[in-house]
């Protein structure tokens, strides 16, 4: 363990390895000399205790005597540096020889000081130098080594390559991509991995940049063709940047081979082509079972109309001419089946409404509500006489639909609210317009009997009833008639009500963008 | 069969439309005389005075073709198609009455030249009214094609 570059007031700890203990003396009255100098010398006097010492606790240097009694020379520093190669060695020798100092020097010797010619400050400085350059070159090492492992365990290729085009720099994760370990490319040219084609358009790129500074095309994310060491060519997302270093510029590239990632998105384009083409089959043949559908329950309603005549008119002209002659009971019954019929009557109407609804083909022009509204309403104050009903009207918009299916919608919301505030003595019926969520949405509130929130979602559903035939008389046909309208419209319905405290209605009047696969799939609904 | 006094010729297949029918008209005292046929066939025989009804003669019309559209053998806008397209026939005024809620039927009934075209009320009063108020125009307030209205002559 190396300690970082002493502190003030820290001592330099020297361990001194020298067999002459007046060479050893000398040294320590050298050191004692210098103002300031504030080392702890610890002294051993052959190589084998020196070894012993080091593999023991850490010194900051060592001061090394070439010429021990168990070791000569060269090889004294070879074992003391072999063991501690991070401890900085100040060799410290009798005689001069200037192979030998080359040699130890080019070897990691921090020093090469002769005894006798050298002063206590000279000492001194060699030895805080020495300290100082390792601890300088081992936060470099350490730097050099983080940097190494980053880009070793980078997930992305890493490469760089200089001004003339030739790869520098070249990670794990490069060798991985391009099937080139790094051995084999460094210092060749960028080439290797560029398909041929791109060659001439990557050179030019990079003159480009040379020559203007340019750096369009630089450090941003692009998808290219990179080749393989294989010949195989694949697709590659990279990001080039120039790095301008000791005068020279490198171009380091992060990249990615992105295959999985184009199969990926290949796959997922070839699959929303077949899901789209199932969509498409699905609503045809949703579609069509849908019109059967209709024609079916078209003809069984027109179709029952004939019969129902039939019963409802012998019915009426046997009561006209016999009501007179019947017993009570009788006539009781009579009333009854002119009911039932009546009741048939309307039901099948109602029906042949809600299939002519589905069948018609939406005719969409600007149509203006409030005088509709008030022909409906005029229609309804005709057969509500006998009742105290309050029509508040406010301003409508002209808004884009067929007319006639709004006026079957209309009619039958303003009926319906009719029909639930006839246990009210003062009935309350508003139709009004306002902004529900930034959408414009028309709406028709009563203050009838109202409904429980929990029964909402069969509202709109064929022969959904919320209340007694008995006590509200009704096909349960009108609302799934209103959400067939509005779907053909691509519009939205809700309501919002509470028992006894009578019911709102809502629906948006402008129609979303279309082209989504969820509003095809209304469409047929 | 007699050739005079037919006022309307009703062309239906359903017994009971033929009684509803005859019933609304007697109960309104409106028609002296109705003759029923029960097909489209044996309708463009009555009116073209062919088959069964050779006897009779283009100059004594009926007043008045009460016809439903859904009939055996010839259907009704057959028979409309006919009897517009020749000047014999023509004339006579020509008036559907369907439980038909069809947009097409009432296209191809105006096409032809259909005189009138009524969808059958289901409410036997609403019926009766209805039977009553064409009854009236047609055979009282309505001024008849003349005989030369029939044979062209004159025009």
């Amino acid at each position: 363990m190396i300690r970082s570059s002493a502190p003030d007031g820290v001592p330099i700890h020297v361990l001194l390895i020298e067999d002459n203990a007046g060479d050893a003396r000398l040294i320590l009255e050298l050191l004692r000399s210098v103002t300031g100098a504030r080392v702890a010398v610890e002294r051993v006097d052959r190589l084998e205790p020196a070894l012993a010492r080091l593999r023991g606790a850490p010194v900051d240097v060592v001061l090394l005597d070439l010429a021990l009694p168990d070791s000569q020379d060269h090889e004294t520093f070879a074992a003391v540096h072999h063991l501690v190669p991070d401890v900085p060695i100040i060799v410290l020798t009798g005689m001069k020889d200037e192979n030998m100092a080359a040699r130890v020097v080019h070897e990691g010797a921090q020093d090469y000081l002769v005894k006798g010619q050298v002063d206590g400050p000279a000492l001194w400085r060699s030895i805080r130098y020495a300290v100082e350059r390792q601890h300088t070159r081992l936060a470099l090492r350490s730097s050099e080594r983080k940097w190494h492992a980053i880009l070793g365990a980078a997930l992305d290729a890493v490469i760089t390559v200089d001004a003339a085009g030739t790869i520098r720099d070249w990670n794990p994760r490069a060798e991985v991509v391009f099937g080139w370990p790094a051995g084999e490319v460094v210092g060749k040219p960028a080439d290797a991995v560029i398909p041929p084609e791109h060659r001439a358009t990557y050179r030019s790129a990079l003159a480009h940049f040379l020559a203007t500074g340019d750096t369009t095309g630089l450090g941003k994310r692009v998808e290219l063709t990179a080749l393989h060491r294989d010949g195989r060519e694949f697709p590659i997302e990279v990001t080039v940047t120039p790095i301008r270093l000791d005068e020279e510029w490198l171009f380091c590239a992060f990249l990615r081979d992105i295959t999985d990632r184009r199969q990926g998105e290949h796959e997922i384009d070839r699959l929303n082509e077949v899901l789209e083409a199932r969509v498409a089959e699905r609503t045809t043949a949703l579609a069509a079972a849908n019109r059967e559908l209709e024609a079916f329950t078209y003809s069984v309603s027109h179709d029952l109309r004939a019969p129902l005549r039939h019963v409802s008119s012998f019915v009426r002209i046997f009561a006209d001419e016999f009501r007179e002659t019947l017993a009570p009971k009788a006539r009781h019954y009579l009333t009854r089946i002119e009911d039932g019929a009546r009741r048939m009557g309307h039901l099948v109407d109602a029906l042949l409404m809600l299939t002519r609804v589905a069948k018609q083909d939406l005719q969409t022009r600007a149509t203006a509500l409030t005088p509709l509204v008030e022909r409906i309403v005029i229609a309804l104050k005709a057969d509500t006489t006998q009742r105290r009903i309050e029509w508040r009207l406010g301003p409508l918009p002209v808004v884009a639909c067929d007319p006639r299916l709004m006026e079957v919608l209309l009619t039958n919301l303003l009926s319906n609210a009719v029909k639930f505030t006839r246990p009210r003595e003062h009935a309350v019926i508003e139709v009004g317009q306002k902004t529900c969520d930034g959408d414009s949405v028309i709406f028709v509130r009563d203050n009838g009997v109202g409904f429980d929130m929990q029964y909402a979602d069969k509202l709109f559903g064929v022969f959904q009833r919320q209340h007694p035939s008995e006590d509200f008389d009704g096909t349960g046909i009108g609302l799934a008639t209103v959400l067939r309208i509005i779907h053909k419209h691509g519009w939205r319905i809700w309501a919002e009500a509470e028992v006894d405290r009578g019911a709102t209605f809502f629906f948006t009047h402008n129609a979303p963008a279309i082209g989504s696969v969820v509003s095809r799939a209304q469409e047929v609904a | 069969m007699s050739n005079t006094g037919v006022e309307i010729l009703l062309v239906e297949d359903n017994s009971a439309d033929v009684e509803l029918t005859q019933h609304a008209f007697e109960a309104e005292h409106l028609a002296n005389r109705i003759e029923v046929v029960r097909d489209g066939k044996e309708a463009l025989d009555f009116l073209f005075c062919r088959g069964d009804y050779a006897h009779r003669s283009f100059e004594r019309p009926p007043r008045l073709v009460l016809m439903d559209l859904q009939l055996p053998k010839v259907d009704g806008i057959e028979v409309l198609r006919q009897v517009k397209a020749d000047a014999r026939t023509r004339a006579i005024p020509v008036i559907i009455m369907t439980s038909s809620t069809e947009e097409s039927d009432l296209v191809r009934s105006y096409h032809y030249g259909v005189n009138s075209y009524i969808q059958k009320p289901v409410d036997f009063h609403d019926f009766q009214k209805v039977v009553k108020t064409l009854g009236l125009y047609w055979l009282l307030v309505n001024a008849p094609p003349p005989e030369r209205a029939f044979t062209g002559a004159g025009m």
